[in-house]
């Protein structure tokens, strides 16, 4: 390009800017040095030109942190710790020695042998004489063979020793080249913005200093004693206190459990009941029947292309004999997602109505979609049972977080003017909200029963574990036989459910106006 | 508010004619619904437009017209009503029973053999077999009663079949206008909306109706339907035969990829050495004392706090160990992570096509349930902690692409013309001015991609990946929910903790 030369001509026509003073007030300490060095920097073309910090190369870590590179100062301290903990194997390390406690375990065992040879001869046993010497000369060769690793490690031990002074040279080399040339960059970025941290800060550059000291001696006992401290290696505490607040845990959920049993029961039962009818329209109902209305469902929706696939995704569940466990998957993934969307909207409404209300819920909804699916599974567990409404459970509080937090949103983002309009034509509250919020929130909405929908039917696989049967439970006994087929088989059609579920909706949702 | 005031401007309103807009809307009939619509939409409390077209024809009326939702609900109703009626005229609702019966009494039967037998011989057991054969029978003979009985109970069913299809039929025809009123008001905002009477959808619904009607009476009212209808008549061998295709195949592909799937192995498990050294190798209060100053340093003095609270609670508990483990495992995903999608990232922002193609691939791997690729990786990869992190990072890329190629396309076109103006080239304006404008969207996506790989921390121990995910699982296996909960709360920790520490970063830069 042509633009390139006329940049650079214009460039050298720019008057040079006198750096030196806004330099001298960044460094602080030893200003003059510093305006030297970035001036040769930023004359360089490239920017990597030989510059050499003596500061840094002593002390590296040190001045990296006392003049606030802190990135610098990782890299320092682990690379020096690397050379540092090769050093101290090669001076005082016991390298080897392991090898020379086998060697004269060895060599303990071998007595032993030829002790008992000893007595064997003399009770006259050729037979067991032979055989222990035989041992003992093995377990000789075994000693030598470990005294010789152990003389190697500890030749070793010097050629590290070499290893180590020659990195740490090369490091030092590198710290006092890269210094200047990192803090160049510092100080450009504190030209644009002034609260990046400037000049020499001696309380920072010790608190530095006892890192280092803290980091380097604990980290050398480490790996450098052949037996180093039980408290540096492991957490001075052991599991007392794991498994005894576990089981005050454990019994705080046995109380509830029995206390409450009619209440885990009732929600049970209701869960079941709804299940019951959701498995009869779509396991009781014969097969032609369901596969024809989900074709033409999709087709519906979403348009020719869906329909076909949709069959073709039908033909392979039906094929393999998968019907009835998509069928009974389909169904929970369908309670779920109804109780799911029949509990979350009305919450929805509340938290975009009471600011409250939402700020103690956003917690909650947070803490329900980071903690891990498993954990609260055992919970449900421990209330529920195994089977499949606490399989529902699980997936609805999987499940719920989304649709609540959507409607929220679409909610808040009705415009007030809208509402103000309608309040003024005297509709009321309950008016508003049915014939304008919600009508206007439902692009929101209809994203959070997609998320919802998508979010339960993972769950619905993994609620498998605790006993909730479908497609998940194939694909977790083909996990554990390791039987590929079976279980790639069993997941194409779990990703043929969620692909059909998620498109059919996602038609619906993308153009909700297309006629019906 | 003042309501009377309200009242009197809207009856000052003058009416607007719509009967043209409604005549256009209804097609067939319309005069009729001309009178009706206008009525409801005076809303006239008497008026109480009778559809019998809809009350006659129900469903049909509803496809007819394109009243979906409607022809679904009433269909299934109506089914429910229909099969109830089916089984009260044809249905043999004395079945189960009488099969109980005929069981009973074939037990009895053999059961008096086996005494005759035994009685020949002269065996003590001989006269209890008699008892129980005697008991058996009146269990039987109970049976039958109580097969009888259901039989006579044919009337209830009857009863409550019509009566259920009455009513519905009623409702429809009471709610019809009112519904149909409903599909005119959507119908004057977006004429995109079925309207008229369709005789193409009239066909369709009647295409249903006979598909299902039909069909779903017989398998509910017959005492045992035929086979083909109740399950998918299929042969079992093609799912052995595939499966056993697949395994092969599988197979294969591992051995003949061997040295790439060796080679992926090896690379990612030099990374989780080095971290692993570094994390879990190294003395515990090293590696505490560099996650607090590091808190400390990138976000703030509270997110310390928080970090050494995290810290104190899993050294407390004893899960140090495993919860560097983990830690390892996800730093390991997040790094690959940003290690491909960045640049991918990039590159789909560059060219549209590329993207297009990406993006089915990027929402497949979010939708798909990640116990689906468990079984691929297995096959290749075998167990382990490799195997857990290739998992992971399917899982856990997505947002990190996506997120990087949104900010870098809503990179100001005006900012690029000037980096182009001053002379800077295509790579100088990448690393100079966009990359850091769309840090704080390549910053979001770097925060979700950890928080994911946090949560598929469980689902990796299933593969044999250790740390807090095996004692989650080891603790859901016993259901010992103390420790299952408490280790749960230890991974919930090390996400907040990472969290919180990359967050505060991106806000420390937002702030400035």
């Amino acid at each position: 390009m042509a633009e390139t030369i006329s940049t650079v001509e214009i460039l050298e026509s720019i008057p040079e800017v006198d750096i030196s003073d806004s330099v001298r007030e960044f460094a602080g300490q030893n200003g003059n040095y510093y305006v030297r060095q970035f001036k040769r920097i930023q004359s360089s073309k490239s920017g990597y030109c030989w510059t050499f910090n003596l500061g840094s190369a002593a002390f590296g870590p040190l001045w990296a942190t006392a003049r606030g590179l802190w990135g610098l100062f990782w890299v320092f301290s682990l690379l020096e710790m690397v050379f540092l903990v090769m050093l101290g194997l090669g001076l005082w390390g016991e390298l080897g020695s392991d090898n020379f406690a086998r060697a004269e375990r060895m060599q303990a065992n071998y007595e032993t042998m030829i002790g008992r040879a000893q007595e064997a001869r003399e009770k006259g046993d050729e037979e067991d004489v032979a055989s222990l010497e035989r041992r003992a000369e093995n377990l000789a060769k075994a000693r030598d063979k470990a005294i010789a690793q152990g003389e190697v490690a500890r030749a070793g031990g010097t050629r590290l020793l070499v290893i180590a002074i020659v990195g740490l040279v090369l490091l030092k080399i590198f710290e006092g080249w890269i210094a200047n040339i990192a803090y160049e960059r510092l100080y450009s970025r504190w030209r644009g913005d002034r609260t990046v941290r400037s000049g020499f800060n001696w309380s920072i550059g010790l608190l530095g200093l006892i890192i280092i000291a803290f980091v380097y001696t604990v980290t050398l006992l480490r790996f450098t004693t052949a037996e180093p401290s039980e408290l540096i290696t492991e957490f001075p505490v052991g599991n007392t206190y794991y498994l005894a607040i576990a089981s005050w845990i454990d019994y705080w959920f046995d109380l509830a459990s029995t206390n409450f049993a009619f209440l885990f029961k009732g929600v049970s039962l209701s869960i079941r009941t709804i299940l019951d009818g959701v498995e009869t329209l779509l396991v009781g109902t014969p097969w032609p029947v369901v596969m024809a209305v989900i074709v033409i469902f999709a087709y519906r929706s979403a348009g020719i292309r869906v329909a076909i696939f949709t069959a073709a995704a039908l033909i392979y569940i039906a094929v393999l004999g998968y019907w009835q466990k998509s069928m009974a998957t389909v169904a929970l993934l369908g309670t779920a997602s109804f109780l799911c969307v029949v509990i979350g909207i009305p919450l929805g409404v509340w938290f975009a109505r009471s600011q409250r209300a939402f700020n103690v819920a956003r917690p909650i909804l947070d803490l329900m979609q980071t903690l891990p699916s498993f954990v609260y599974l055992i919970p449900i567990i421990a209330f529920f049972g195994t089977g499949k409404p606490p399989g529902i459970l699980a997936s609805m509080i999987f499940g719920l977080p989304p649709i609540i937090r959507l409607t929220t949103l679409g909610l808040k983002q009705v415009p007030q003017d809208v509402v103000e309009a309608a309040r003024a034509f005297g509709a009321t509250n309950a008016q508003i909200l049915r014939n304008i919020e919600i009508p206007l929130a439902t692009p929101s909405i209809m994203a959070g029963v997609n998320q919802t929908i998508l979010m339960c039917l993972s769950m619905v696989v993994i609620a498998a574990l605790i006993d909730a049967k479908g497609l998940g439970y194939d694909v977790l006994v083909a996990l554990q036989y390791a039987a590929k087929g079976q279980g790639i088989l069993a997941g194409v059609a779990i990703l043929f459910c969620a692909i059909v579920i998620d498109r059919v909706i996602q038609g619906k949702f993308k153009d909700p106006q297309k006629g019906r | 508010m003042a309501e009377n005031t309200e009242i009197n401007v809207t009856e000052e309103i003058p009416k607007i004619d719509l009967s043209e807009s409604f005549r256009e809307f209804s097609g067939k009939n319309s005069d009729y619904y001309v009178k009706t619509l206008s009525q409801i939409q005076s809303s006239d409390e008497n008026a109480n437009p009778w559809n019998k077209a809809a009350m006659l024809c129900g469903p049909a009326w509803c496809a007819a017209r394109g009243l979906w939702n409607l022809f679904w609900l009433f269909t299934i109703a109506e089914m429910v009503a229909l099969v109830q009626l089916g089984r009260g005229i044809w249905g043999d609702l004395g079945a189960e029973k009488m099969g109980e019966a005929a069981q009973l009494s074939q037990r009895a039967h053999d059961l008096r053999l086996e005494a005759g037998f035994a009685g020949t011989l002269g065996d003590e057991s001989a006269q209890s077999s008699v008892e129980i054969a005697l008991n058996l029978d009146k269990a039987a003979e109970l049976a039958i009663l109580e097969a009888q009985a259901a039989a006579d109970t044919w009337w209830i069913y009857l009863t409550v079949g019509v009566v259920l299809f009455v009513v519905l039929r009623y409702v429809m025809g009471k709610y019809a206008n009112r519904l149909y009123e409903l599909q005119y008001s959507a119908w004057r905002l977006n004429n995109k909306i079925a309207s008229g009477f369709n005789v193409q959808r009239l066909t369709l619904g009647l295409v249903l109706l006979t598909v299902i009607v039909p069909l779903t009476l017989y398998r509910f009212t017959v005492s045992s339907p035929v086979d083909w209808l109740t399950d998918v008549p299929t042969d079992g061998s093609y799912y052995t035969n595939s499966a056993n295709m697949l395994e092969g195949w599988f197979d294969s592909t591992a051995d003949a990829g061997k040295g790439v799937f060796d080679g992926i192995t090896a690379g990612a498990q030099s990374v989780l050495d080095i971290l692993e050294l570094l994390l879990v190798d190294a003395p515990w209060p090293v590696v505490a004392v560099f996650l607090v100053v590091i808190a400390w340093r990138v976000a703030s003095i509270r997110v310390a706090i928080f970090t050494a609270a995290s810290l104190f609670y899993i050294g407390f508990l004893g899960l140090w160990e495993a919860s560097m483990v983990s830690i390892v495992l996800v730093g390991a995903a997040a790094f690959f992570c940003i290690l491909i999608g960045i640049p991918l990232g990039i590159w789909f922002s560059r060219s549209e096509r590329a993207y297009a193609v990406a993006r089915p691939i990027l929402d497949l791997m979010q939708t798909i349930p990640p116990f689906v690729y468990l079984i691929p990786i297995i096959a290749f990869f075998g167990t382990g902690r490799v195997p857990g992190i290739l998992a992971t990072i399917i899982f856990a890329m997505p947002p990190v692409v996506r997120l990087t190629a949104l900010g870098l396309r809503q990179v100001p076109r005006t900012v690029i013309e000037a980096a182009v103006a001053f002379g800077a080239t295509k790579w100088k304006i990448l690393i100079g001015v966009e990359l850091p404008l769309a840090t704080p969207a390549i910053m979001t996506g770097v925060n979700q991609t950890i928080l994911m790989s946090l949560s598929m921390v469980v689902i990796a121990s299933l593969i044999g990946a250790k740390g807090l995910g095996q004692e989650v699982l080891t603790a859901l296996q016993y259901v010992a929910k103390g420790q299952g909960i408490l280790a749960g709360l230890a991974i919930l920790f090390c996400a907040m903790m990472l969290d919180r520490i990359v967050q505060g970063r991106f806000q420390r830069q937002e702030d400035q």
